[in-house]
């Protein structure tokens, strides 16, 4: 078989074009890789019933930081609703705190405030106040959902379990207040998400092994 | 010009290009995958999640790029551990997990109970729903109800999987005794929207109550997420319900202000509303 240079040359180039169109996302996936590693071993399961209380302690009261920060933005309309939700956050933080044992905290999670704080800072209407408490909600709820997968005393399930509901149907509230369809208000369609991510996806919970101090 | 008459320089720095890109990425590639493989305490489910591919136990959408084609030829070779270890960051968003029920010493199969009971008024509220519809005439909640029934409906089945898969019997006919003490007396009289919608709300928050104090018996806590992945879309339907059919204020969705929801069996005072047999 016979090949010409140009021919050589030009297949070179189209071994080198693919390889380097692959490694453009190669040095990401890896990053990524590694991150997802990190985050699988550090996973909630290393969590006793007492962490996993302390932590969810942590989410409540970035939950009423986050209610705190945004109502300046609120209308009279929403305030008061804003307001019973930013109370339910501080009664689940104290409920958690009451069962959290050495792990209750005082501060919201720092490292979840630190997340928010520019997509908080953003925030310049109603709108964008309620869109943000809409995502928020439901991850809180997500969150819940993935703790029971591990709680292993009955005791801190049924306590989480009823505060679950409070964080979906706040979601709902929020959705329908902003006008989206009742389809959009169930997120994850006819089941809880129970996933665990960074905070990035609005449809999985808070993963501790990011969040926790 | 044949085939010996090659610019071998050009090639060779076009070679070398290419090898110092994958010279490069490849240490933290390999050491990623020796740690992926080489860690017993990594799950088959985190193995899927970190290459970006679907899990045994997961419907998920394969991550675009090179590293997921990569991931599916390294996760099929490395096979399944069915580790449940770590379940709390890998169980599916569908909520159908399928823990296996079991036996409190000394007492009756209580999963097992909790989970037909569970089922059983996942059926009645799709048959509710299934007669509510004929006094439904905004065509928006008619829409909601029916998209309602249908999440009923694959909550039935995803409970129906945990009943079959601990070898009882499927759950196909409704709660009879609860349907006699509550629904049927309000459908004898009502005769409006809002008494269908009324029943409704009625159902959807007695089931979310139901999964909520359930949460607090079922023996695992598989089971026990999986109740509240249902249970928490029982209480979205009751909170679209009472805004959106029934023109509530978002505060009636928590009556009294309530920041908790009710744990306690709602069913406690209904002879034979659970499903022992």
């Amino acid at each position: 078989m016979h090949i010409t240079t140009r021919q050589l040359r030009r297949l070179a180039a189209d071994v080198d074009d693919l390889h380097r169109n692959n490694m453009k996302t190669f040095k990401t996936e890896a990053a990524d890789l590694h991150r997802d590693l990190y985050i699988a071993r550090r996973s909630l399961a290393d969590l006793d019933d007492q962490s996993i209380a302390g932590y969810a302690q942590s989410v409540e009261l970035a939950a009423v930081a986050a209610y705190t920060a945004a109502a300046p933005l609120l209308t009279s309309a929403t305030l008061p609703v804003a307001e019973l939700f930013m109370s339910h956050h501080q009664q689940h933080a104290d409920a958690f705190g009451a069962v959290a044992g050495m792990h209750a905290v005082t501060e919201p999670n720092a490292a979840l405030i630190a997340a928010v704080s520019p997509a908080l800072a953003a925030l310049t209407d109603e709108i964008g106040a309620l869109e943000f408490a809409f995502v928020l909600e439901g991850q809180a709820a997500y969150t819940y959902a993935a703790a029971l997968t591990l709680l292993q005393d009955p005791a801190y399930a049924a306590a989480t379990a009823t505060i679950l509901p409070i964080e979906a149907q706040h979601q709902v509230v929020l959705g329908l207040a902003l006008g989206k369809d009742v389809t959009d208000v169930f997120p994850t369609g006819a089941f809880e998400a129970a996933a665990l991510g960074d905070g990035s996806d609005p449809l999985k919970g808070l993963d501790p092994a990011v969040f926790a101090a | 010009m044949s085939s010996n008459n090659l610019n071998n320089t050009e090639i060779r720095r076009q070679l070398r290009a290419v090898d110092q890109l994958n010279t490069s990425a490849m240490p933290q590639w390999r050491s990623a995958l020796q740690r992926l493989f080489t860690d017993e305490t990594i799950t088959t489910n985190e193995r899927a999640a970190a290459l970006g591919v679907p899990s045994p136990n997961r419907r998920d959408l394969f991550r675009l790029g090179g590293a997921s084609i990569l991931g599916v030829a390294l996760l099929a070779a490395c096979g399944s551990d069915e580790d449940s270890k770590h379940s709390g960051t890998d169980v599916a968003t569908t909520g159908a997990t399928t823990g296996t029920p079991t036996t409190v010493a000394g007492e009756p199969n209580m999963d097992i109970v909790l989970a037909r009971t569970a089922a059983s008024l996942e059926k009645l509220a799709i048959d509710a729903y299934g007669i509510a519809a004929g006094l439904i005439t905004t065509p928006a909640v008619l829409a909601a109800a029916t998209m309602f029934a249908e999440h009923h409906q694959m909550h039935l089945d995803a409970l129906n999987g945990v009943i079959t898969g601990a070898g009882a019997a499927a759950i196909t006919e409704m709660n009879q005794a609860v349907y006699d003490a509550l629904v049927a007396p309000a459908l004898a009289t009502a005769s409006t929207e809002a008494d269908a919608v009324n029943i409704a709300l009625s159902l959807e928050e007695a089931a979310a109550q139901t999964y909520a104090f359930a949460s607090g018996t079922l023996s695992t806590p598989a089971l026990r997420s999986t109740i509240m992945t249902i249970g928490g879309v029982e209480a979205r339907h009751a909170a679209v319900l009472r805004m959106a059919a029934l023109a509530q204020s978002p505060l009636d969705v928590f009556p009294g202000d309530r920041g908790f929801f009710p744990g306690d069996n709602p069913l406690a005072g209904i002879d034979g509303a659970l499903i022992t047999a």
